[in-house]
């Protein structure tokens, strides 16, 4: 949030300066099975965003000390590409990748069925190929994908996406201008068949009404998004039974 | 004939997706209920067996059972014990005890060291996932001869066919032994233009982009059994 309130990034028409109303989500396609040699895998572009995942195990969680007796390890990395932005990332792990691995492994870990692998590890590699503002939504979508391609039990899909305020409006998922000068960011992950959120984070000030209005968008959308997770990993297994 | 066992062989659901109430049904593997809901943990298809809703997972990790024979690869080794990958998400231990050479302690590699290949029996699934496994019983030994292949333990049914029959018809055609294990994967003993047909055969189970259940590996697979 750059809080440069004074820049017009909604035209008189209440379009956005790319063309899309309030509550419109930015073009999505979600490919699952990109990777061969990973057990499940997800390219998902979402708008000019495109992240790749990969899960790998449950296998036998190293260093031992990470090893819990009751239930796996979700291992996240999070990292963007030095490529990913116009300004060369310098590569390896910083503060913002460690935050945002954090979160997304404790989000991933509310519908994953961990306790079903006691003392093993799961890992989780989302990797920014394209970066264009709400990486970590389309990281933990994608992610969720993955998994579920992996065939990891979980009790539900997560679809993560976010709503912020830019001109007094608030809006559904901001392209990079809007964050940089938006007033308020806050992406949520939502388990779309029980509505239950899964992680919040809020960057910026909203009123209690902005904030019910952000959330509906965000749960509006998320159900479209869940619906795009399910044509997806259908399209990959379509095939009958035997 | 109710909603749930009329769908149930044809039908592909995701984590989360509703299969139907629970009145009616007991939640099997793969399904898990919650408020008087069958809920899918897993992509996979819906069965239906005895009052039993149960998910035949597409692409699901390997679970070590009791009595289960696999094909392991040594990892590491203890001075009394052996440490095996069976492609679970658990390494397997084979204790010096349950080995059938006569071994000292500390003298483990002399028989068997880090990469070997072994046949061997799932003994015991501990609470906590701990696998251990037993060389002695019929037939299981330290791999020297062959290849091992992997066809993933989803593919194992379809692999070896009602009664055996698909197995026999690969051994009969390309002349080799060929043992099946539970967890996936396939040990090969012939000459090479046998080892080279069975590989050919397999070959579609490896994909890990197109894995079974799915239509079109299966029809592939059953065009080739009757080519042969």
């Amino acid at each position: 949030m750059g809080g440069y309130g004074d820049v017009e990034l909604i035209a008189k028409d209440g379009k956005r300066l790319d063309g899309r109303l309030a509550d419109e989500l930015r073009p999505i396609t979600i490919e699952v099975g990109v990777l061969p040699a990973a057990r499940g895998s997800c390219r998902m572009t979402w708008g000019l965003n495109i992240a790749e995942v990969a899960v790998y195990g449950p296998m036998e969680a190293h260093p031992r000390k990470i090893q819990r007796p009751d239930r796996a390890v979700l291992d996240v990395r999070y990292n963007m590409a030095p490529f990913s932005t116009s300004d060369r990332i310098r590569p390896g792990y910083n503060r913002r990748s460690r935050e945002i691995s954090k979160v997304t492994a404790e989000a991933l870990e509310s519908i994953v069925m961990v306790e079903m692998f006691p003392r093993s590890k799961i890992r989780v590699e989302i990797e920014i190929l394209c970066a264009e503002a709400g990486t970590r939504c389309c990281g933990i979508t994608a992610a969720a994908v993955a998994l579920a391609d992996a065939g990891i039990p979980m009790k539900d899909m997560l679809v993560s996406v976010a709503a912020g305020k830019i001109n007094d409006v608030v809006v559904l998922d901001l392209d990079k201008a809007e964050d940089n000068y938006g007033q308020a960011d806050l992406p949520v992950g939502i388990m779309p068949n029980t509505e239950e959120i899964a992680f919040l984070q809020m960057d910026g000030d909203l009123s209690p009404e902005e904030f019910d209005l952000a959330m509906e968008y965000n749960m509006k959308a998320a159900k479209e998004i869940h619906k795009l997770q399910i044509n997806a990993l259908k399209s990959k297994y379509d095939g009958g039974v035997e | 004939m109710n909603e749930v066992y009329s769908g149930a062989q044809e039908r592909l659901v995701i984590p989360g997706d509703t299969i139907g109430e629970s009145s009616d049904f007991t939640a099997g593997s793969g399904v898990i209920k919650i408020k008087n809901k069958l809920i899918a943990t897993q992509l996979g298809h819906v069965k239906e067996n005895n009052g039993t809703v149960y998910l035949l997972a597409c692409n699901s990790a390997y679970m070590p059972r009791s009595g289960d024979l696999v094909i392991g690869y040594v990892t590491s080794m203890r001075g009394n014990l052996w440490m095996l990958n069976i492609g679970g998400p658990f390494e397997a231990l084979l204790p010096m005890s349950l080995s059938p050479w006569n071994t000292q302690f500390g003298d483990l590699e002399e028989h068997m060291g880090v990469g070997d290949y072994a046949l061997l029996r799932v003994q015991e699934v501990d609470s906590q996932h701990g696998v251990v496994c037993t060389m002695k019983g019929i037939g299981l030994r330290k791999i020297t001869t062959g290849v091992v292949e992997m066809i993933g333990s989803n593919s194992i049914k379809l692999f070896v066919g009602s009664e055996g029959t698909n197995l026999q018809k690969i051994k009969k055609y390309t002349g080799c032994r060929i043992t099946v294990a539970e967890n996936g994967k396939i040990w090969i003993e012939g000459d090479e233009e046998g080892i080279s047909k069975v590989r050919d055969i397999s070959l579609d189970f490896s994909d890990t982009n197109n894995p079974y259940p799915n239509l079109n590996l299966k029809k592939a697979f059953e065009n080739k059994m009757e080519e042969i």
